[in-house]
């Protein structure tokens, strides 16, 4: 027989490394759940149609639009969001690059842009422009044009490596 | 009074999508049992779509999540066609060794989607979804592919048109896609000019001179044509700008209209043609 969800159910799931187990509904989106019952405004929504990416977040370290991501995925998973990167209060390479790098202005892509580069650096340590430009063209910013965007990741990569990440 | 509510202006938020039950068979025959009995089932695999499907009015009274059913993951050259499992993934599909036996498949597919897409959209997902602007429709029209279902009524081998035209069984399964692999079959796909138009060629030579081609063109909004090639010719430009005598006259949408379509689709065509050596430019 297959395993059924009722509408409402119990979920469990990792969150930035720690376990959660909360009830909610099967309509219930990723983004919604970690916004308003884990208090994670990291976690941004802006076009809510999976398009933007601004609501990116890792699950299992594949980069969802959570947005669109019903939270029942993401029973026994781990999800990564923005608010796990830095530890003892120091940002993570990735997070430094896009600081050092001013790679943003207003801010409202930069939680997707950060967690979609951590998945692109887990793949792929060293990329090449092309690649970096294939990744980050899955979320949309207006404001900054990209050009710092790209130096940020390039300079998480260098990062990275150096820290032996 | 005007009801902004009522305009058809702004679409439901995700907080009235009503919940429902999810049921996650571990088999397929569970999968099409619970197609079969479920309250207004709607299958569930890579996720990229449904969310915003439900919030434009799409009923879900059960998702069946097809997450388990590995059987229908993973590309396979099965005799002499090519089996693409439903649950295949962009990225899989464009990384596997096997789609490398239809020359320009990868390359095509790789192409499908920005990287968060591919990472989880999958093949049978994208034709289903009977989406214009979705591409898997173009290419397994253009290759002469096949999709294939299960229902509890018994299982069906549709064209990518039947698709568009809901021709499958009530409440069937997607299980896999096939494309028949024959020597000399090559594909070209050209979305230099998306979301305007985009075609896929398909060229099939029998290693004796002869030869015979199919092309593809759809739109943001239009479903694919398929034209059927006449390759005695040498000259590319003149084997589309014939091929495209055959592009029917209401084919338009609100952003290219049938003449500008007409021209751009033969130009491509022509260009498609002399890339492959299957004419001169």
């Amino acid at each position: 027989m297959p395993d059924r969800l009722d509408p409402r159910f119990d979920l469990s799931f990792t969150l930035n490394g720690a376990p959660v187990e909360t009830a909610t509904t099967t309509a219930t989106t990723l983004a919604d759940l970690l916004r308003d019952r884990r208090d994670g405004r990291g976690t941004k929504l802006a076009c809510e149609r999976a398009v933007c990416g601004a609501c990116t977040v890792l699950v299992d370290d594949v980069p969802r639009a959570s947005c669109s991501v019903f939270a029942f995925e993401v029973e026994g998973s781990a999800v990564r969001t923005v608010e796990g990167l830095a530890h003892d209060g120091e940002l993570s390479p990735v997070q430094a690059a896009f600081a050092d790098n001013s790679a943003f202005q207003c801010g409202f892509c930069t939680a997707g842009m950060i967690l979609l580069t951590e998945a692109l650096l887990a793949r792929e340590p060293d990329p090449d422009d092309a690649s970096i430009r294939d990744w980050i063209s899955s979320n949309i910013c207006r404001c900054t044009g990209y050009s710092l965007v790209l130096e940020a990741v390039r300079d998480a990569a260098r990062r990275k490596r150096e820290a032996g990440q | 009074m005007y009801e902004v509510a009522q305009a058809g202006l702004i679409a439901a938020s995700y907080r009235d999508i009503p919940p429902f039950q999810v049921i996650v068979p571990e088999t397929v025959d569970e999968a099409v049992a619970a197609m079969a009995d479920a309250e207004a089932p709607v299958p569930y695999a890579g996720g990229t779509d449904l969310c915003g499907a439900v919030r434009e009015g799409k009923p879900v009274g059960s998702l069946i999540w097809l997450k388990r059913l590995d059987d229908l993951r993973g590309v396979r050259v099965e005799g002499g066609t090519l089996g693409i499992g439903a649950l295949t993934t962009h990225a899989e599909g464009a990384a596997s060794d096997a789609t490398a036996a239809v020359p320009g498949l990868t390359e095509a597919w790789s192409r499908l989607g920005k990287m968060r897409v591919r990472l989880s959209g999958t093949a049978g997902g994208n034709l289903m979804a009977r989406h214009t602007r979705y591409e898997i429709s173009i290419l397994l029209t253009a290759l002469g592919g096949t999709a294939h279902f299960a229902s509890a009524a018994g299982n069906a081998e549709l064209t990518p048109a039947d698709v568009w035209d809901r021709a499958e069984p009530a409440r069937a399964l997607l299980t896999r896609l096939s494309i028949p692999l024959a020597a000399g079959l090559r594909l070209d796909y050209d979305r230099s000019l998306r979301p305007m138009m985009t075609q896929a060629l398909a060229l099939w030579t029998d290693g004796a001179g002869g030869a015979r081609g199919r092309a593809v063109i759809a739109t943001e909004y239009l479903r694919p044509v398929a034209l059927d090639l006449d390759l005695t010719g040498t000259d590319a430009k003149g084997i589309a700008a014939a091929a495209y005598e055959a592009l029917p006259d209401d084919f338009a949408d609100p952003a290219s209209g049938n003449e500008w379509l007409h021209r751009a689709g033969a130009a491509v065509l022509a260009r498609q043609l002399a890339r492959q050596g299957a004419a001169r430019a």
